[in-house]
């Protein structure tokens, strides 16, 4: 089974929290502090950023004709 | 099992002590003589964890339990108990062995237990009659027994700190919670929580009493942030301790990395309005990089009925994860950005008339077009709508019903972070 069939499984079929394999690990295994793991997650500027797909052309259409 | 009295004897715990309390370990080598020892409690503890191999070797197999393997699992940890009522720190470490051997097995008989009932109403088409009590499941005993290592450790009033069984606390805490879990209990777990806080002040912290366990510290951030983001509804504690879960976790991933991650984004966009960077997540969660993708894209351009049809596609899933309340909260960002993006399309300046956000919400919703005629009806929802989001503080404005129209601050109209969000945050 691919590592991706595995993980949809994961999300799809347990409804625990597993334990884990082993009791602990290094700090630089941490995904804090391990090297090549980015930790930045997020992107906070979305909601300044537009978007122009088939919604909001639609979207835009529909309000033109109820504009004051 | 020299080695095994020695460390009763000197109160330690090791590799040979915890191998002799699991029912499947190979038999320890030497000859007992249970007539020299004159501790009546350890007596009774080594014929109960004897009695419990013998009746995995004669009547178990690896996926394959016994009622009586589990009574004797239980019996073995209610002695352990007994026996810690008198020690140090160092019994917490049998004890949680025993404490986690009971939970499997009491997994695995529950397991076995419903799918024996779900044949058993396939073969002969009974069902229970109304008042039939429930059988009790294994769980819940196990549970009880697990309960007493917690209560002891938590109690434990041994003035020297560094052998108080309060560094215990955490393990057992792990292990009920997980169990209420399972069970679905959720008052339960609103009550061991209310203890813990309770007693935080004579804890030591979990990152004290964890720091050489970091699976059960990150199984702790994890429980703390169900509880707070899934059951509280309190998304900035479920975040901060989601967070450090994840942080903590391990770089290599995994299922429970995975499940982290689940509750992770919709806590980051409900507490801090940030929405994962789904390349970066993707790298490393793909699955659930897949799963919220078209959240993310809703949130982007407020389209209402996509946003529907992901949360029916996925209402089991979300429902098993306590997640559908926190999803039904994140439908609002979708609303307020479709809000947002209406007000700018107009481009009327500060007073809106409401006809514009309803076809906007109607089209949203819907994808039908508003008559030019807008219904009584329409209208009140969509200021029912906005008022909920000025209530939240997501949008500055006020509503004028008289004039059926929606009036927005002429700055800053729409805060990044909810105004009365921050303030909350800025008040504790």
């Amino acid at each position: 089974m691919s590592l991706e069939k595995q993980q949809q499984n994961t999300l799809e079929e347990d409804d625990e929290f597993e334990d884990f394999p082993v009791d602990t690990w290094a700090d630089s295994e941490t995904v804090k502090e391990a090297p090549d793991v980015p930790t930045n997650l997020w992107k906070e500027d979305w909601d300044d950023v537009e978007v122009d797909d088939d919604f909001t052309k639609e979207l835009k259409a529909e309000l033109e004709k109820h504009k004051q | 099992m020299d080695a095994v009295l020695q460390c009763f004897q000197c109160r330690y715990s090791n590799e040979s002590l915890r191998d002799f309390l699991k029912y499947d370990s190979r038999p320890l080598g030497g000859v007992l003589q249970l007539k020299s020892l004159k501790n009546d409690k350890l007596i009774q503890l080594i014929q109960c964890t004897l009695e419990l191999k013998r009746e995995y070797n004669s009547h178990c197999t690896a996926g394959k339990l016994t009622p009586q393997l589990f009574e004797l699992g239980n019996e073995q940890l209610k002695l352990l108990n007994r026996i810690a009522d008198g020690e140090t720190a160092w019994i917490t470490d049998p004890l949680w062995v025993s404490a986690r051997q009971l939970l499997s097995i009491s997994r695995l008989l529950d397991r076995d237990f419903a799918g024996n009932i779900k044949q058993n109403v396939r073969d002969s088409n009974n069902q229970k009659s109304k008042g039939d009590l429930e059988e009790e499941k294994y769980l819940e005993k196990c549970v009880r027994t697990v309960h007493t290592s917690f209560k002891l450790c938590l109690n434990d009033r041994n003035p020297d700190a560094r052998q108080n069984k309060k560094w215990g606390v955490y393990f057992f805490t792990n292990l009920e919670l997980s169990i209420y879990e399972r069970l679905h209990n959720r008052d339960m777990v609103r009550n061991l929580v209310k203890v813990i806080q309770s007693r935080t002040a004579e804890l030591p912290t979990p990152e004290q009493a964890l720091c050489a366990h970091k699976a059960q510290l990150v199984t702790y951030y994890y429980h703390m942030a169900e509880f707070y983001g899934c059951y509280e509804m309190d998304y900035e504690r479920g975040f901060a301790f989601a967070q450090k879960a994840w942080l903590l976790s391990r770089a290599g991933g995994g299922p429970q990395e995975n499940v982290i991650c689940l509750l992770l984004v919709p806590f980051a966009l409900l507490a801090r309005r940030w929405y994962p960077d789904l390349a970066v997540l993707g790298s490393r969660h793909a699955a659930v990089a897949e799963l919220y993708g078209p959240v993310v894209e809703c949130l982007r351009n407020g389209d209402l009925l996509t946003f529907e049809k992901w949360l029916s596609k996925h209402e089991q899933l979300l429902l098993r994860r306590n997640l559908y309340v926190a999803m039904v909260m994140v439908r609002e960002l979708v609303v307020l950005k479709l809000v947002k993006r209406a007000v700018g399309f107009m481009g009327a300046g500060p007073i809106l008339s409401l006809r514009g956000v309803a076809a906007a919400l109607v089209h949203s919703d819907s994808r039908s077009s508003l008559a030019s005629a807008v219904s009584e009806d329409a209208l009140d929802r969509t200021e029912c709508t906005l008022a909920s989001l000025i209530s939240k503080g997501y949008v500055k404005g006020y509503l004028s019903h008289s004039n059926r129209a929606l009036v927005v601050s002429k700055t800053n109209a729409f805060p990044k972070l909810a105004v009365r969000g921050v303030r909350a945050r800025e008040s504790t």
